[in-house]
């Protein structure tokens, strides 16, 4: 049975003009790239919008590329210099809801344990409490939970070393438990 | 691949609970219209890539075409040049080569080819002749006729057909070669100078007496048939035979040198009037020709 091509192989077939290769490959991280960055920017429209401009830059590179890290690391790290751009743009990490914290705190408390909480509530603290968090830091640990990357990717992604990849997980990662706790 | 693998780092427990909570996030898949976007755009992309090969391959068949033709042209211009040097060197000129092809025939049949077909070559093709056997002379222009190299091998200056004086007859050269190699200078260059419109040329004046010195030496090295073949043919006779003499210009079939010498035996045998009926014929056959001094009361008898 014939393995099927890793991405690496399918980014050089496509840089020699094998349009399928690119179907292939754009299948395959188009779900976690646009969650990537849709819960970076929290808005459909910028997320689609940068998005698109994300596979237009590998679409560009294509016949640049050589495969020295993994086809995701490649990707995200393009990524990541896309959302640096837009923040750059934006002057500053747009704000989270002012009322954000109150918006929790109106939330009913069942007063029961964390167990118990439906899949609905988690997922909307989860949320407020990315939100709440530092641009470095939510893409860290975005990187990290949705992709499963290592500190040594995420380190090549954002181009920073490994420790301070480490620092800012532990950072994010405690402060998400901690708004789960409440 | 030849990047390096990444430690693997597996989640801890505490990341796998928060992972399983955002990957339930909202969030989903970009939107169809979003991916034929990028996936035409991606298409388009890979068209273009390999776009400028095909035109690069194109540009190179076409040099390579380009150039075959080029080295087909050449290839066939050398072959043509190495094939017909002497069509290409006689290309100025036709008569005197193709006179040259004929220096092993009949003087006779040349000067009559000559005379007849020499203004039909000013423009036209050498004729398939010119590979005879007899080879190529060097092309000379008619002007050069007297100092080209088969003149000077002659001791007197070519001559056209001037009347010629018989009171050489008896004078032949030994050799037939030389007497040939003559009269052909002399037919070149005086066809030379007819195709060239020049017929007032030096070359072919009035007789004076320097001609007539000129055509008595010329006589050293021609035979007297050659002579009177010229005569003949250059007065338009060429082709009448005995057929139309009778049976008493049967010595028309003699070369004219044996039929004054019959003559002869015919008035040293006292036959007067036979010699006399002979050189009559004689000399309405060959009228430029003069009758030798010997012979000449005959006629006046």
């Amino acid at each position: 049975m014939q393995a099927e091509p890793t991405d690496e192989e399918l980014m050089l077939s496509y840089g020699t003009g094998d349009a399928s290769a690119f179907e292939l490959l754009y299948s395959r991280h188009k779900g976690p790239l646009f969650r990537f960055m849709l819960h970076q920017v929290r808005e459909h429209g910028t997320a689609e919008e940068l998005y698109q401009d994300i596979w237009q830059r590998v679409i560009t590179a294509r016949e640049r590329y050589r495969p020295d890290a993994k086809f995701s690391t490649w990707l995200f790290q393009i990524a990541h210099n896309r959302l640096a751009d837009h923040w750059r743009a934006l002057s500053h990490r747009p704000p989270a809801p002012a009322d954000a914290v109150e918006r929790a705190e109106r939330e009913p408390d069942p007063q029961t344990p964390e167990r118990q909480l439906s899949a609905f509530e988690e997922r909307r603290r989860l949320q407020l409490a990315l939100e709440e968090l530092p641009a470095d830091q939510r893409e860290v640990v975005l990187l990290r939970l949705e992709q499963e990357l290592s500190l040594e990717q995420i380190g090549q992604i954002t181009g920073v070393g490994r420790e301070t990849v480490k620092s800012r997980l532990r950072y994010a990662l405690d402060k998400l438990r901690l708004r789960l706790n409440q | 691949m030849t990047h390096p693998l990444p430690p693997i780092e597996a989640l801890d427990e505490n990341e796998r609970e928060l992972a399983r909570i955002v990957r339930a996030l909202p969030g989903g898949d970009p939107p169809p219209a979003l991916d034929a976007r990028i996936l035409k755009a991606a298409a388009n992309a890979a068209a273009g890539s390999r776009r400028p090969r095909s035109r690069w391959l194109a540009s190179t068949g076409a040099m390579w075409g380009i150039g075959g033709a080029a080295a087909a042209v050449l290839a066939f211009g050398v072959s043509w040049h190495s094939m017909f040097p002497a069509q290409r060197s006689a290309g100025g000129r036709s008569n005197p080569v193709a006179v040259s092809a004929e220096s092993s025939q009949d003087s006779t049949v040349s000067v009559e080819f000559k005379d007849r077909q020499a203004p039909q070559f000013d423009n036209a093709p050498p004729p398939s002749t010119l590979t005879g056997p007899a080879p190529a002379r060097p092309t000379r222009a008619p002007a050069s006729v007297a100092t080209a190299p088969t003149a000077a091998a002659s001791p007197a200056p070519a001559r056209a057909p001037e009347p010629f004086s018989a009171d050489h007859i008896d004078e032949h050269v030994p050799s037939r070669a030389m007497a040939g190699a003559s009269a052909r200078a002399e037919i070149d260059g005086y066809l030379s100078a007819q195709s060239a419109g020049n017929a007032a040329t030096p070359a072919f004046a009035e007789p004076s007496a320097a001609s007539a010195k000129a055509v008595a030496a010329q006589a050293q090295t021609q035979t007297l048939d050659q002579a009177a073949a010229v005569a003949e043919k250059s007065e338009g006779r060429a082709g009448q035979t005995s057929g139309q003499l009778g049976d008493q210009m049967k010595p028309l079939r003699l070369k004219p040198s044996n039929w004054l010498v019959q003559i002869r035996q015919l008035r040293d045998q006292n036959r007067i009037a036979e010699a006399r009926t002979s050189l009559v014929a004689f000399h309405k056959r060959y009228p430029s020709v003069v009758i030798p001094s010997d012979l000449a009361p005959l006629l006046r008898e």
